[in-house]
């Protein structure tokens, strides 16, 4: 073989190496630049979702509690005697506008209730309770029937029975008014009774479809001002004739949970001298300040401070089955 | 004395070593480039989507569907599902991954066992979805954890860093309902004989009654849901290929309880390793968290 051949060779063998190499270094960046993968991607999810349509925001809280009572200073006692399910922030914003127009506010403990029930009724102008899980001794149910004849104002505030079953109204078991032995139905001795199951709206609601509205069905002081109010856990309330006026009730596509029965559903009431609402968060910190909610509490404690109750009244019990000297005050 | 080769000789020897060599390379390279040219068979994909949803049957899914997309012999895809549903953000990215499949390719749906919430969501873009009678369909909601009490053992920046208050919770989580109950509105409104608001109570279906109602098509088995796919694509004749189920690391588990499905969680759904987060969920049945595992799973 000629030196020529060989170098002929060794020359074709080194041009083929070398473009084999350069074209695989090429090759990668051509594949990179024709991809449309990595620089066109198509955004599917903005194609399928606008956000306008989708993002839910809060109201903003505003306004403040007011009362409008231009009255002496009351005593308003709040029932924490009987198991209630209530805590500080539950009815702070109450208490702050009854604290602030000059009243006052005292808790009625476990020992008062035992002891001195009448005694803290006849000190006190207006009474209330807000989700007992405890029951009432008929005494005690007596004695609140003589402190709301005698003036004396009573708000029955309660949300449904929870779900998992633990009892909040349905400890008041409806009874006979005036049953004797043992324990009493509170709501049922007003001829008003708190339905166990929460009230939802899958149509007209407040973030949340168990955040039902309700708006004011008569003219009432409880109502005054109002609009429309959000219960975050409302149940609904029923009521005798005789115990008084629907005064808040949800929309017609409101419906219970457990039966699915559709309202409207009455969840607000006001008797002469008592109120009964089947929603607590509404006097909340946190629901104080939805929709008209603010201003349903300063009524509410306008209601609280306005009754003209007799002097005195509850009367001390009598023990003994005569007549004789008068025992000391229970 | 040993005479030299002529110059014949010599250009013979080197033809007939290129003519061995160029055989050798032939034998080599035929079979390659016979399969390289010769016609590939029209392929269906069957492509599971099993147990919980997780970040990683998200991943898988969307790994899956690119790999289908990419590969010019399968010409249509069914999704195989047995599913509860799980977390809302890995449901979403698995409905948007197969919705932009099937603006390529038909994709069909086959509920097997359980098709609902997060489930039922990742099957919505399918032209056609299939439930076995006594399968589970629907669940069209979304659930997540109310806020937390604020710890009052560190120092924040801002009010709402470690948590959120319970107004916006329930915003978040209305929001994450729109977009689901909007998606089934969209590629099921005329199907569906129930209003929005009947959609959004969330409610699950046999598969029997989600054929009447609307929820699926038809009642069918996994090889209806094949053959239609195929028949969508114009397939006279096609092979079957079948994805391995997605990757089912940190799986979750069915047992019965009183009667009521039960997920069992290998750890918490609604958190990180060490902080819990209030990740919203798609899914349906009752969630047991951290503290409630009664068991483990391996696969």
């Amino acid at each position: 073989m000629s030196q020529r051949n060989l170098l002929g060779g060794v020359a074709v063998f080194v041009v083929v190496v070398a473009l084999i190499v350069v074209g695989a270094a090429i090759v990668p960046y051509a594949q990179a630049f024709t991809s449309s993968e990595q620089t066109n991607t198509t955004n599917v999810a903005k194609q399928q979702y606008d956000a306008s349509e989708l993002v839910v925001t809060p109201a903003p809280d505003a306004g403040t509690v007011k009362m409008d009572a231009n009255t002496e200073s009351k005593t308003v006692v709040i029932d924490v005697a009987h198991e209630n399910d209530v805590s500080e922030k539950g009815i702070q914003p109450l208490v702050d506008a009854l604290v602030a127009n000059g009243h006052n506010v005292k808790y009625l403990t476990r020992d008062d209730a035992r002891q001195n029930f009448n005694s803290t009724l006849r000190k006190a102008d207006a009474f209330v309770v807000v989700n007992p899980e405890r029951t009432y001794k008929t005494k005690q149910l007596d004695a609140l029937r003589k402190f709301e004849d005698a003036g004396g104002r009573v708000a029955l505030i309660g949300d449904p029975q929870s779900a998992q079953g633990m009892s909040l109204f349905g400890l008041f078991a409806p009874m006979p008014r005036g049953g004797s032995g043992g324990d009493a139905g509170l709501t049922s001795d007003y001829g008003i009774t708190f339905g166990s199951s929460s009230l939802y709206n899958m149509h007209d609601y407040y973030l949340n479809h168990q955040n039902v509205y309700a708006t004011p069905q008569s003219n009432s002081s409880l109502t005054e001002g109002v609009d429309k109010v959000v219960f975050r856990d409302a149940a609904p309330v029923s009521l005798s004739s005789d115990a008084g006026s629907a005064v808040l009730a949800t929309g017609d596509q409101t419906r219970i949970e457990t039966s699915r029965q559709s309202g409207p559903f009455t969840v607000a009431v006001q008797g002469d001298n008592v109120v009964a609402i089947g929603d607590s968060d509404f006097m909340s910190t946190q629901s104080a300040y939805e929709a008209d909610n603010e201003v349903l509490v300063g009524n509410l404690a306008d209601f609280l401070v306005t009754g003209d109750k007799t002097e005195g009244a509850p009367e001390p019990v009598s023990t003994g089955q005569n007549s004789g000297p008068p025992r000391a005050p229970a | 004395m040993v005479s030299k080769p002529s110059n014949a000789t010599t250009r013979k020897t080197v033809y007939i070593l290129a003519l061995v060599a160029a055989v050798l390379v032939g034998a080599f390279l035929a079979p390659i480039v016979s399969d390289a040219v010769a016609p590939e068979p029209d392929r269906v994909a069957v492509i599971s989507v099993d147990g919980y949803i997780s970040s990683n049957t998200a991943d898988q899914l969307e790994e899956d569907l690119e790999e289908v997309r990419e590969n010019e012999s399968i010409k249509a895809v069914v999704l195989k599902v047995d599913s509860p549903g799980g977390s809302a953000s890995a449901s979403e990215r698995m409905y948007l991954a197969v919705n932009r499949t099937a603006k390529e390719m038909p994709v069909v749906s086959s509920v097997q066992g359980m098709g609902a919430s997060g489930a039922y969501y990742t099957m919505l873009p399918s032209e056609h979805i299939y439930a076995t009678p006594s399968s589970m369909v629907g669940s069209v909601g979304v659930r997540g954890s109310k806020p937390m009490p604020s710890g009052g053992n560190e120092i924040r920046t801002g009010p709402d860093k470690a948590s959120t208050t319970m107004d916006q919770r329930e915003a978040q989580i209305e929001t994450l309902k729109r977009g689901f109950v909007g998606s089934v509105m969209k590629h099921r409104s005329d199907e569906l004989t129930m209003s929005r608001q009947e959609v959004a109570y969330a409610k699950v279906y046999t598969g029997a009654r989600a054929s009447q109602n609307g929820y699926v098509d038809d009642i069918g088995t996994l090889q209806k849901a094949i053959d239609h796919a195929a028949n969508e694509a114009g397939l006279d004749s096609y092979e079957v290929v079948e994805k391995e189920p997605a990757n089912r690391f940190g799986i979750f588990l069915f047992s019965e309880r009183n009667g009521n499905a039960t997920v069992v969680v290998e750890k918490s759904p609604v958190g990180y390793d060490g902080v819990r987060t209030s990740e919203f969920l798609m899914v349906y049945g009752q969630v047991q968290y951290e503290d409630e595992v009664i068991g483990n799973v391996s696969a």
